[in-house]
């Protein structure tokens, strides 16, 4: 027997909230109204810490506007543009947090490599959703 | 290569990828549009092919309905001689009736 019961939607609560910490991590580093982590502080050039922030800032910010957007395919498309962005954000917060921190920064440092193995997943899943989009259509 | 310089490559190349996946939304959108466009037309063509096919073969009843009503035209302005000859009998009763 199939189940009744179809799980469908596209502000799934969690990927929502992991977008709009994003978005407030960017805005607040941008904004130098706290200092951002150590570990990317004790790691990453200068020049790269705005280039962090601008991607944290910039996924978020897509993300949440794709969620909400009336035309799913435009969404769709900023969607992936946003996992495509959170991405390098997430690395670059993940690697220093490794090469500081070691072994004792896996708390952390699981919870961002499994986010960035979810975004890569979600961009698998959102091509295969546009080329069906595009066959049925 | 530090951990620094490893940074900055992710950093560029995610950034560079993003942009250049952000700037790219607009073309894509446009191309599936016209993609779902192409596809309506599609659709619509199929949707008129009974109604083209029908069309067709009244044209081709009308164009023999047309032939025959030639035929027939001309087999009546053709002299015929059984009618001659049926005129020239009503021709001669009549006047030998006055």
């Amino acid at each position: 027997m199939t189940d009744p019961v179809v799980v469908t939607g596209r502000r799934r609560p969690h990927q929502v909230a992991l977008l709009a910490v994003s978005l407030v991590l960017g805005v607040t580093f941008f904004a130098g109204w706290a200092p951002p982590p150590t570990t990317v502080d004790a790691v990453a050039p200068t020049w790269v810490r705005p280039l962090w922030y601008g991607l944290l800032l910039v996924s978020g910010g897509t993300g949440l506007v794709a969620a909400w957007l009336p035309d799913i395919r435009t969404g769709l498309l900023l969607e992936r543009v946003a996992m495509l962005l959170s991405t390098p954000a997430l690395a670059l917060y993940i690697i220093p947090i490794f090469v500081v921190g070691g072994l004792r920064g896996v708390g952390a440092g699981a919870f961002l490599t499994f986010w960035a193995a979810a975004n890569l997943w979600r961009i698998v899943q959102i091509t295969g959703d546009l080329r069906q989009i595009r066959r049925r259509s | 290569m530090n951990w620094g310089q490893v940074l900055s490559v992710v950093g560029v190349l995610g950034g560079l990828g993003g942009l250049a996946a952000l700037v790219m939304v607009p073309v894509q959108r446009r191309k599936m549009k016209v993609d779902a466009a192409s596809v309506i037309v599609d659709s619509a063509i199929d949707l008129l092919q009974p109604f083209r096919q029908r069309v067709e073969q009244l044209e081709k009843d009308l164009t023999k309905v047309e032939r025959i009503v030639h035929d027939i035209r001309t087999e009546l302005a053709a002299p015929n001689p059984s009618v001659d000859r049926l005129r020239g009998i009503v021709g001669l009763v009549s006047r030998n009736g006055r």
